[in-house]
């Protein structure tokens, strides 16, 4: 008797695991759909739909397996802990290829959905000989709800936080593994010949270990940390690692660890590094953005009709196919990167203004800070003096130039350097929430530019409202200690003054 | 597909997977390349195996060797509008010991890698930088350079205590006693550097002709820089170390065989920082090889690869020199008017072995260079990356980046050359070493020094090109600089032969080679008696 009890409790662990797993995967999708897809609402809603729909083909197929249910049912296990432990990852992967995410992520829940189906039917009818109808069919539906209880509350509790969208699918998958193993184990005498079922399960287990360890997520767990938000998709490309995490209905870029945007409060910043330049430029008719792969600069430029082309050069494919493909992320951009006008090269942006003999009309440089010698070199004198080549007589740069509160140093090492080639240059600075006080700079090769006669205006801006002048004033604490040196490639000062700004900060 | 089939695939996949992981964390494999000069070719000039001449040219002027020096006296002839000459080099590639490579992510350099700002007071080689936009103009008396080619920074940086520091001075400020020797040494330095003799020259000029003759400085030639410092109290294990490594890293011998003259000179010639401490240098990926590749467009249809010059006949009308073809195995006799030797006088010694002269006083140093290609670079301590990386109390110099000159953001794979001179106690026997040893053995020398600093490199290394010099440089040993044996080697022979290379300077670097080209031509024109054949 107390045999039967254990073997009955140990079912019903089962039954309890299998259910928390089931409904992990369901949540699973929902979160990847909602990130990429938006509207969460209605990609919850959907992906709820069809997986207990997919339930339900489930049940009603599994009256088509008459023999060898045990055998059949570890099998089950096994296929659901392979599909559901890589679904999320195969979903990462195609995160870039926007058009075929949908397609791909509604085939996975399917498949998972009826697997999961059949596994209470075929359960039940495994065990009505052993236990008595009623308590059955009593004590699986508790645990089955009492699974899906707990997965739904450590689903955004502990593991999004701390293991990832990944990792959780994987670990999950290997559970249900598990369960398949431990079944054998059990039912070793009823399923006879149980090799070839250990086997298959043995190697999907290492298998599902083997991606669990090579996952990236694992492997910078620390590096999670840094990120306030939840890491929705995470890439690196040759030149740089590009994470977008969510934090309620706001999407945050991270390139290398630093923040590159935050859709709350973006518009600042792009706003007040395009309009002040466009508003400026005697023509707006070519444009030149040099970074910015984002799209968000290319998205307000391509505001002015008066624009015909626009060439944007930006050293990661990776990124600009990911702003360009992917549709959550288009719709931030306005599809800015696939627009007619737009031609996107995807070069390292020294080289390209050192043999490119077009000249533009408006200039718009968003490099990354200068935390790094070789991101320096994009801020020398020696750059600035190759941009010439770009420009013609009347045309007017803006750029960013980091923070002036957190690096004034390097704000106005920035600026020495610009006015060591251009005659004409203007120090501007805005708050951006997200950034705090941000700073940029106007330059221009024509002595009769003032940026004081605005020739153009953008209606409808949400912030910038044409008083260049009242951008322009800086208080004490946003001005340099001492007097600075212009950045060259032979002494790379700015880097330096970027980085000891830094750190008096963290002091 | 069917499920079984499914799960058989999927079984696959996973001991894939497995294998693969293993292979990555096992194999580590890397593609070793072992070169060298061609000192097989070298050798059979010595026993003189070569077809017998079947051809026969005739030339004004004939150029022998490919190196700078060579190259230097091909550009004096051409600005002098001489045409009729031809330019022979053993080997495949011109440049000698500022030849370069490539491969598919960096040009690198086989020898030579820069070239500090000039002395503008040598005014044909300003002249040649400003005709190469080196030189891009004048500012306060001094030269601008261009930006590209001036070494940018991050410069240099040391491995010490376990960490990078920027500099390679191993200077420990906080101790009183090493940064009170290392400042009296600056400052000593920096006196020489101004001072001039009573012939109202400097007394350490660079060339090194150029330099003052007063016989109270000579006097620093006849003991070792070592000696020397010892004279002075200079005890300090840093500074020594550090004089040390400036001494190999341009004569490719230690401050004991060094003589003093010669170490100070190191320090002192350099006029442009005559009171500053800035050190400008200009490089280039491939090094110095960019210097050869200006200077190459005056041998264009003139100059000759793989021709060997074996054996010169100096007549009482003309020079008659047999060179050997190497690419179509033959050989060929050349009748020349006058020719200039620009080969080290351990190779003019089997052309010319009538000529009495102690070759024995002109020592070379052997050198090996690895060229590394590294998918990631190894992540280590304190300063960053830069263009000279050096190991204090390392077995070798360091190494460059190669890419450090690129205006592009940093690339994966990177390409560092490791340098290494040979400075055991016998020069020969380091030469017969670098020749009889194992690849493996080379290969593991460099590694083990590089593991020192960077222990997990080899997991990165996608190749490995290991590169040997047997004669590398020329070392102004102790009495060598102003002995009678290299002045009896410079003289020309009659008015037909002439001799151009930087052993006959003593010490070996660009200026003097573009010094020692441009001497010898200026001095076979200027000979009158250039008589008809
Ligand atoms: C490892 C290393 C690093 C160096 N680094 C620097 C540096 O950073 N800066 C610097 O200024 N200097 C450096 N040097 C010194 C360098 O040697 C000189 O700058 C310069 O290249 C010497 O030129 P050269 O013409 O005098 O001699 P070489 O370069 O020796 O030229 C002689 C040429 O003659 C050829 N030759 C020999 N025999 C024959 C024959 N029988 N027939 C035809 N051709 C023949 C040889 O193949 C060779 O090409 C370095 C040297 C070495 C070895």
């Amino acid at each position: 008797m107390a045999n039967k009890r254990r073997f009955q409790f140990l079912l019903l662990m089962a039954v309890f695991t299998i259910a928390t797993c089931g409904l992990i995967y369901e949540l699973i999708a929902g979160a990847l759909a909602s990130y990429l897809l938006g509207d969460s609402v209605r990609q919850f809603s959907y992906t709820i739909g069809t997986y207990m729909f997919a339930m339900g083909i489930g049940s009603y197929f599994s009256k088509f397996i008459e023999k060898k249910l045990l055998k059949r049912f570890v099998e089950i296990e096994i296929l659901i802990g392979i599909v559901g432990g890589i679904s999320s990852t195969l979903l990462f992967l195609l995160f870039q290829q926007g058009s075929y995410f949908q397609v791909v992520l509604y085939f996975l829940l399917g498949l998972t959905g009826i697997l999961v189906g059949m596994e209470i039917p075929i359960l039940m009818r495994i065990l009505k000989d052993k236990v008595e109808f009623r308590q059955l069919v009593a004590n699986i539906f508790t645990f089955d709800y009492i699974g899906a209880l707990l997965a739904s509350i450590l689903f955004p509790v502990v593991l999004v936080p701390k293991l990832g969208l990944i990792s959780t699918s994987i670990v999950f998958g290997i559970i249900n593994i598990v369960v398949g193993l431990l079944l054998i184990y059990l039912f070793r005498k009823e399923l006879k010949d149980t090799f070839i079922l250990t086997f298959k399960s043995i190697v999907a287990f290492s298998g599902l270990c083997i991606l669990l360890f090579f996952n990236k997520e694992v492997l910078d767990y620390s590096e999670r940390n840094l990120y306030n938000g939840s890491i929705v998709y995470s890439h690196t490309t040759p030149y740089q690692k590009i994470v977008l995490t969510n934090q309620g209905a706001d999407f945050q870029l991270y390139l290398n660890n630093n923040l590159q945007f935050d859709t709350k409060d973006e518009y600042r910043y792009h706003e007040c590094l395009v309009h002040p330049v466009m508003g400026f430029a005697a023509s707006v008719e070519k444009v030149l953005i040099l970074g910015g792969g984002d799209g968000l600069a290319a998205r307000e430029v391509l505001k002015y009709d008066e624009v015909k082309f626009v060439t944007l050069v930006d050293l990661d494919e990776g990124m600009t196919q990911l702003f360009a493909k992917n549709p959550r992320l288009m719709a931030y951009n306005k599809q800015s990167l696939t627009n007619p006008k737009m031609e996107v090269i995807n070069q390292d942006a020294f080289l390209w203004v050192k043999n490119n003999k077009t000249k533009y009309d408006v200039v718009i440089i968003d490099f990354p800070d200068p935390t790094n010698y070789s991101i320096g070199k994009l801020y020398t004198n020696y750059f600035y003096e190759c941009l010439k080549q770009s420009l013609k007589s009347e045309s007017v740069v803006s750029i960013q130039t980091t923070s002036p509160f957190t690096a004034p140093n390097a704000y106005w090492c920035i600026n020495a350097t610009i006015s060591a080639i251009y005659p004409e240059v203007r120090a501007y600075h805005v708050y951006v929430p997200s950034f705090g006080e941000w700073g940029f700079n106007l330059f221009s090769n024509d002595p009769k530019q003032s940026f004081r006669y605005v020739k153009r205006r953008m209606d409808n801006l949400k912030f910038y409202d044409y008083q260049f002048e009242s951008y322009t004033d800086f208080k004490k604490d946003m001005l340099p200690a001492s007097e600075l040196e212009i950045n060259r490639l032979d002494n790379q000062v700015l880097v330096r003054y970027f980085e000891e700004d830094w750190s008096k900060l963290r002091e | 597909m069917r499920r079984r089939q499914f799960i058989r695939l999927t079984m696959l996949a996973s001991v894939g997977m497995i294998l693969l992981k293993s292979c990555r964390d096992t194999a580590l494999r890397f593609v070793l390349k072992i070169t060298g000069t061609n000192h097989l070719l070298g050798h059979r000039l010595w026993t003189k195996d070569f077809p017998v001449p079947t051809e026969k040219e005739r030339y004004k002027f004939v150029i022998i060797g490919g190196g700078v020096s060579a190259l230097s006296a091909a550009r004096a002839l051409i600005k002098t509008n001489e045409e009729d000459f031809v330019l022979f080099e053993l080997e495949g590639i011109a440049g000698g010991n500022s030849s370069s490579g490539s491969n598919n992510y960096s040009a690198y350099p086989l020898g030579a890698h820069y070239v500090p700002a000039i002395n503008l007071h040598h005014k044909e080689l300003a002249v040649f930088f400003e005709e190469e936009n080196i030189i891009t103009g004048y500012q306060d008396g001094k030269a601008v350079y261009h930006p590209e080619y001036v070494c940018h920074s991050p410069q240099e940086r040391l491995f010490i205590d376990y960490q990078w520091v920027e500099g390679i001075e191993p200077n420990n400020r906080l101790d009183d006693d090493c940064n009170g020797q290392f400042l009296r040494f600056s400052s000593q330095m920096k006196d020489y550097r101004s001072a001039k003799g009573t012939d109202g020259r400097f007394i350490f000029d660079l060339p090194l002709a150029y330099s003052s003759t007063d016989a109270d400085y000579l006097t620093l030639d006849k003991l070792s820089m070592k000696d020397w410092m010892e004279q002075e109290e200079y005890i300090h294990p840093n500074l020594l170390w550090y004089v040390n490594y400036c001494c190999m890293d341009d004569y490719g011998q230690g401050i004991d065989r060094v003589s003093a003259w010669a170490g100070i000179h190191y320090f002192t010639s350099r006029k442009h920082d005559l009171y500053s401490e800035h050190q400008e240098l200009l490089t280039w990926p491939e090094g110095n090889g960019f210097l050869i590749k200006c200077l190459e467009k005056y041998v264009k249809g003139k100059q000759f690869l793989q021709h060997v010059v074996y054996n010169i006949d100096v007549q009482k009308d003309k020079v008659v020199l047999n060179v050997f073809d190497e690419r179509r195995n033959i050989s060929k006799q050349i009748y020349a008017e006058r020719i200039i030797l620009a080969t080290p006088q351990y190779i003019n010694r089997y052309l010319l072995p009538d000529r009495k002269i102690n070759y024995g006083k002109f020592c070379y140093s052997p050198w090996i260079l690895a060229t590394l290609v590294l998918e990631r670079f190894p992540l280590s301590e304190g300063a960053e990356l830069s263009w000279e990386n050096v190991i204090f109390q390392g077995k070798g110099l360091g190494y460059i980046y190669n890419q450090h000159q690129n205006l592009t953001q940093y690339e994966s794979p990177f390409v560092i050359t490791y340098y290494r001179a040979l400075d055991g106690g016998n020069l020969k026997e380091e030469r017969k070493k670098l020749q009889r040893y194992s690849d493996e053995y080379w290969k593991n020398e460099v590694l083990e020094d590089l593991k020192t600093v960077h222990p997990e490199i080899e997991k990165y290394l996608v190749s490995i090109e290991i590169f040997k010099r047997g004669h590398g440089m020329i070392s102004p040993s102790i009495n060598f600089l102003f002995s009678e044996d290299k002045k009896e080697a410079l003289k020309p022979i009659g008015d037909k032969v002439f001799f151009a290379h930087t052993d006959l300077s003593g010490i070996s670097l660009f200026e003097e080679a573009f010094y020692q080209g441009t001497r010898a031509v200026e001095q076979m024109l200027n000979d009158e008696k250039i008589l008809d054949i």
